[in-house]
């Protein structure tokens, strides 16, 4: 999701109203998708990079996911409707605490769901995610490892150590965000721009991109 | 509605009775029927106009395609000067993704770096997801130029990525062992020095890395590189077949079709545009 900034400008919208018709705009298309029978969609929300952005629009976006959040487990929004299971994807240490509340809410009441899948990337860039699942990856390693340790004079105790750990891109795989996900097959940018931002470029190597003016 | 008839107005009382039996049959049977027809018209109105639809829209793909050929044409001519100067300030690094297959075409291949040469840009980043372009081109590469190779050098020449010094333009080939792989191999560099650190120190703290680690062990393994700004996509599919995730976040991606109908003013309008892209980078 690109582009609400220059969109509400063109429009000379009201400063603020931006973000929200982009969230009513993205509602429609996950509508037309689900029609169509799309089972995954993934969005990009929030990306790391924006919290360089001025301290009272990140606040007005963090409120308004908050909000938006809690609507969708409203019992009429589109998830009741499409039965969607939802996952939020990113580094969701990052934000305040009640929005990452209401997504764990979210994500705890529609893992059950049998219908389609929606993926929101929030606090997210893929190279947080690869660094991630590296550290996920390692702490799981960790744990394989025979115990051994070294006293106070420095000394090694018990076995040797084997300190060359090798990591397989399944190992590493199974560790990212997109794990229980399939690869896009197409991946659309509303604004037009050419290029991926840090979305998805571990996971999306055959999809195919498409630019689309909002 | 009435089917058509027209109804003699001298008529027996017989012969008005079953007038009135076949109006009443007439009435029962031409609601359906009128629906039948309505809802035919409707769906030959509607399908004539789906295809009227997709032949506007393929008029205009081709319209759009037809101008773009003409300008690149007129862009190697050196017709139009804002080309000819281009702006390369914002342009360290120039990647070229090639379809696999499209890569065999070693001469193509030869043709776009000598112009982009001729453009004066100073490093180029090859890719294709097989290795052909590592076997077919290194070899010529290796005889025109002076070739570096990275370190970690035991794996097999025809794998590992080379770079190599054109005059003042480098050139570095890379495939999709390099892509995942790569974070693989940092991913194992990094537990495996992580690992010996906890327990020298007896650390249990919970293991989490930083960006700019996983960035530092890539270049320690030999698989760090420059990230280009702009990536030129040559193949049937605008994707960019697992060039290395690492190095491509804020890349500017064009696809430029196929290897076979490349043209020389299409990578100078190509250049030219990014030169005029801004980004905010997420602000």
């Amino acid at each position: 999701m690109d582009g609400n900034r220059r969109y509400a400008k063109r429009r000379n919208m009201k400063k603020g109203s931006e973000h929200s018709a982009g969230y009513t705009a993205l509602i429609t298309m996950l509508q037309y998708c689900y029609e169509m029978g799309v089972k995954y969609v993934t969005v990009y929300a929030f990306s790391i990079d924006n919290f360089k952005r001025k301290p009272e629009e990140v606040e007005s976006l963090m409120n308004l996911m908050k909000v938006k959040i809690d609507e969708l487990l409203e019992n009429k929004s589109i998830v009741h409707k499409f039965e969607l299971k939802i996952n939020f994807w990113g580094n969701l240490d990052l934000l305040t605490e009640p929005v990452r509340l209401a997504m764990e809410k979210t994500m705890a009441s529609t893992t059950n769901n049998s219908g389609p899948v929606l993926s929101i990337c929030v606090a997210y860039t893929s190279t947080d995610e690869i660094t991630r699942a590296i550290s996920k990856t390692r702490a799981r390693n960790k744990e394989k490892i025979p115990q051994a340790c070294i006293n106070c004079d420095g000394d090694l105790l018990g076995k040797s150590i084997n300190s060359s750990i090798s990591i397989s891109i399944v190992d590493l795989e199974e560790s990212l965000d997109t794990a229980n996900c399939p690869d896009p097959e197409i991946v659309i940018r509303t604004s037009g721009e050419t290029r991926l931002s840090n979305f998805l470029d571990y996971s999306e190597p055959f999809a195919k991109s498409k630019p689309a003016v909002a | 509605m009435r089917l058509g008839m027209k109804i003699p107005s001298m008529l027996k009382d017989n012969d008005i009775d079953v007038m009135d039996v076949a109006d009443e049959l007439t009435g029962v049977l031409t609601p359906p029927l009128q629906k039948f027809q309505s809802s035919t018209i409707l769906k030959l109105i509607l399908g004539f106009c789906w295809y009227l639809l997709h032949l506007v829209v393929s008029i205009v793909h081709m319209a759009s395609c037809l101008n773009q050929l003409l300008l690149s044409c007129i862009i190697s001519t050196g017709l139009l000067s804002k080309y000819q100067n281009l702006q390369l300030d914002n342009l360290k690094c120039l990647a070229i993704v090639v379809d696999s297959e499209e890569a065999r075409d070693t001469t193509k291949i030869k043709q776009l770096l000598c112009w982009l040469s001729s453009i004066n840009i100073q490093h180029i980043t090859l890719y294709d997801m097989q290795g052909v372009l590592k076997k077919a081109i290194a070899n010529d590469l290796k005889s025109l130029t002076s070739m570096t190779v990275r370190p970690c050098s035991d794996d097999d020449a025809q794998t590992i990525s080379s770079q190599f010094k054109m005059d003042k333009m480098t050139i570095e080939i890379l495939s999709f062992s390099d892509g995942k792989e790569g974070i693989g191999k940092a991913a194992s560099f990094l537990c495996s020095k992580y690992i010996r650190g906890d327990f020298v120190s007896c650390n249990r703290s919970e293991p989490t890395f930083e960006e700019s680690e996983v960035t530092s062990a890539l270049k320690a393994i030999g698989y760090g590189g420059p990230e280009p700004e702009l990536l030129l996509v040559y193949g049937p599919a605008r994707c960019h077949l697992g060039f290395p995730a690492w190095r491509l976040r804020y890349t500017e991606i064009v696809h430029m079709g196929s290897l076979r109908s490349m043209n020389y003013g299409a990578v100078v309008k190509a250049i030219y545009d990014f030169s005029k892209k801004h980004q905010n980078y997420g602000k």
